[in-house]
C-alpha cells in the first residue's frame, strides 16, 4: 500500500530562516503517529505544508500520492494550532460548513462529541473560551472519516480533565484505515496512543520509529527518550 | 462547491449590510414623512427632519465605508488571514474561492448603490413637489427615445456594461494588490498598499499609451471616412467597444494573477 504522506527533500524557508531543511519522511496508513520536537523544530510548518497552507521552497510533498490541493483536502482532516473561526458564527454554522463541504463528515458522531464535551449547537463562537474552541475544532475534525488527520497541538489549550476524553475521542473516532499525525510537546499525555513517533529538530527528521520498539530496545519511555535527546536544545 | 461557498459568503456579508440598508431606507422614509405629516411651522417637524437628515447622511457614509471595508476584509481576513485556516482547508479550488469573494463583493456593491439610489428617490419624492410625475415623464421620454433611436438602447447597455466592468476592475485591483502583498514574509499590508499604488500608475501609463495610439487611428479613420454622422457612429461604437475590451483584459490579467498566487504561493503563517 502506498504511503499516505511522502516528503522528499522538503524545504521551507521564511526569508533567511530555514524551517524545513531537506526533510524526508514517509508515513504509512493506519497508524497514530506523534510528531515531537523542541520549539522551532518545524512541526507546525510541516503540518501546514501537508495541508497546503504553506508552499514548499524546495522538494516535494505528496498526500495520498498527490500534491496538496482540493483532492488531498477532501481526504485530510486538519486541526490548526489555534482556533480561527469567525466570531459571528455559531457551533451549528461550523457543523453546517463541514457537512456541506466534506462528504465524510458524520453529523451523528459530531452531535455525540458535542454532548460529551458540553458544546451547545447554538453557542456563538465569540462566547467560547479558548479551550472550548479547541474542543470544538477537535469535534469537527474527528467527526470525519478521513484518510489523514493532522492535529497540531490538540491538547495545548485544553484542561487536563478534558484531555483524557479528547484522547479517547481520537482513538475511538479516527478512521482505522487512516493515519493520525499529532504534533505535541505533551508526549506523556499521548504516548500510550502512539504507534510511531517522529522527532524533528531544525527542520529535519532525526528519529522515526515504532514506540514499542523504542521502549523495548531503549528500555525507556518515548517521553524519557525525548527529554534525553533534547536536554540541551533551546 | 462555488454555490456552497457563496452561501456562506452571502450569509456573512448580508449579516453586516442588511441592517444598514434597512436603516437607511427607514430613515429616508421618516425624513420624508415628517416633512409631509407634521405642520411645516412646528418645531417638532424641524427637529425630526434635521435629526433624520443627519442620520441619513451618516448612514450614506457608513454604507460607503462598510462596502469598501467588507470587500477588503472578506478577502484579506477571510482568505489570507485567520479565516484562511478554515477556508483553505476546504476541498475547493483557488478559482472557486476567488469567484465566491468576487461575486459577493459585486452584489454587495450593487446592493449599496441601489439602496443609496432608493433612499435618494424617497427623499426627493417627499421633498420635491411634482418629482414623481417628473420622474414618470422622464421614463416615458426615455422609452420613446429608445424606440425612435434604437441605437440609444445599445448605448445605454454599453454604459451599463462599462459601469459593471469598472466596478469589477476596482474590486479585482484590491484583491490583486492584497495577493501581491501576501508574497512577502513581512509587512504584507504595507506591500499591498504599494502594489495598489503601482497598479494605478501602470494603469495610467497604459491608458496614456492607448489614447495616443487611438488618436493616431482616429486621424486615419477621419481621413478615410469623411462622413459626419457615419464617423460619429463609428467612433462612438469603437470607443465603447475599446473601453469594454480594455476593462475585460485588465480584469482577466488581475484575476489570473490573483488566482495564480492563491494556488501556488499561499503562505499562511
Amino acid at each position: 500500500m502506498n504511503p499516505i504522506v511522502t516528503c522528499t527533500q522538503l524545504t521551507k524557508r521564511f526569508g533567511s530562516t530555514v524551517a524545513l531543511d531537506g526533510l524526508d519522511l514517509k508515513l504509512q496508513r493506519g497508524k497514530i503517529i506523534g510528531l515531537a520536537g523542541p520549539n522551532s523544530a518545524g512541526k507546525t510548518t510541516l503540518i501546514k505544508t501537508l495541508e497546503g497552507l504553506l508552499q514548499p521552497t524546495g522538494g516535494t510533498v505528496l498526500v495520498d500520492g498527490q500534491k496538496p490541493g482540493p483532492y488531498t483536502k477532501s481526504v485530510t482532516s486538519y486541526m490548526a494550532d489555534r482556533p480561527s473561526f469567525a466570531d459571528w458564527m455559531k457551533v451549528q454554522d461550523l457543523m453546517d460548513i463541514y457537512s456541506d463541504f466534506f462528504a465524510d463528515f458524520d453529523p451523528v458522531k459530531a452531535q455525540e462529541i458535542c454532548n460529551a464535551l458540553k458544546l451547545e449547537r447554538g453557542s456563538l463562537i465569540k462566547t467560547l473560551s479558548k479551550g472550548t474552541k479547541e474542543k470544538l475544532q477537535l469535534m469537527l475534525v474527528m467527526s470525519r472519516k478521513a484518510q489523514l488527520y493532522l492535529l497540531d497541538e490538540p491538547l495545548a489549550g485544553v484542561d487536563p480533565a478534558a484531555r483524557e476524553y479528547i484522547m479517547k475521542t481520537i482513538v475511538a473516532g479516527y478512521n482505522e484505515a487512516g493515519t493520525v499525525l499529532i504534533s505535541t510537546h505533551l508526549i506523556t499525555d499521548v504516548e500510550k496512543l502512539l504507534d510511531q513517533v517522529v522527532f524533528l529538530n531544525r527542520g529535519r527528521v532525526i528519529l522515526h520509529r515504532d514506540t514499542d520498539e523504542i521502549r523495548e530496545t531503549e528500555g525507556r519511555s518515548v517521553d524519557e527518550l525525548f527529554r534525553d535527546m533534547f536536554r540541551f536544545e533551546g | 462547491m462555488l454555490g456552497k461557498l457563496l452561501k456562506y459568503d452571502f450569509k456573512d456579508s448580508l449579516r453586516q449590510f442588511l441592517p444598514l440598508w434597512g436603516a437607511l431606507l427607514a430613515m429616508s422614509l421618516l425624513n420624508g414623512l415628517s416633512g409631509k405629516l407634521l405642520p411645516e411651522t412646528s418645531s417638532a417637524a424641524g427637529t425630526v427632519q434635521s435629526l433624520s437628515g443627519i442620520v441619513v447622511f451618516a448612514l450614506f457614509v457608513a454604507i460607503a465605508a462598510l462596502s469598501i471595508s467588507v470587500i477588503l476584509s472578506r478577502f484579506y481576513a477571510g482568505l489570507l488571514g485567520e479565516g484562511g485556516y478554515l477556508y483553505f482547508s476546504l476541498p475547493v479550488t483557488a478559482n472557486q474561492h476567488l469567484a465566491s469573494k468576487y461575486i459577493t463583493a459585486m452584489v454587495m456593491a450593487i446592493g449599496c448603490s441601489a439602496t443609496a439610489l432608493a433612499s435618494g428617490f424617497i427623499l426627493l419624492a417627499f421633498q420635491e413637489e411634482g418629482f414623481l410625475s417628473g420622474f414618470t415623464g422622464f421614463l416615458k421620454d426615455m422609452l420613446q427615445a429608445f424606440q425612435r433611436y434604437p441605437k440609444s438602447g445599445l448605448l445605454a447597455a454599453e454604459v451599463m456594461v462599462i459601469a459593471l466592468l469598472t466596478l469589477s476592475c476596482i474590486i479585482l485591483r484590491f484583491y490583486t494588490a492584497m495577493a501581491i502583498g501576501h508574497l512577502f514574509n513581512n509587512h504584507r499590508k504595507a506591500w499591498s498598499i504599494i502594489a495598489y499604488v503601482l497598479m494605478g500608475w501602470a494603469k495610467d501609463l497604459i491608458l496614456v499609451l492607448l489614447v495616443n495610439i487611438s488618436d493616431s487611428i482616429a486621424a486615419v479613420v477621419d481621413l478615410n471616412l469623411r462622413g459626419g454622422e457615419k464617423l460619429l457612429d463609428y467612433s462612438s461604437s469603437f470607443a465603447g467597444g475599446a473601453v469594454i475590451l480594455l476593462l475585460l483584459a485588465a480584469g482577466a490579467v488581475m484575476w489570473l494573477l490573483t488566482e495564480y498566487i492563491l494556488r501556488n504561493k499561499l503562505n499562511l503563517n
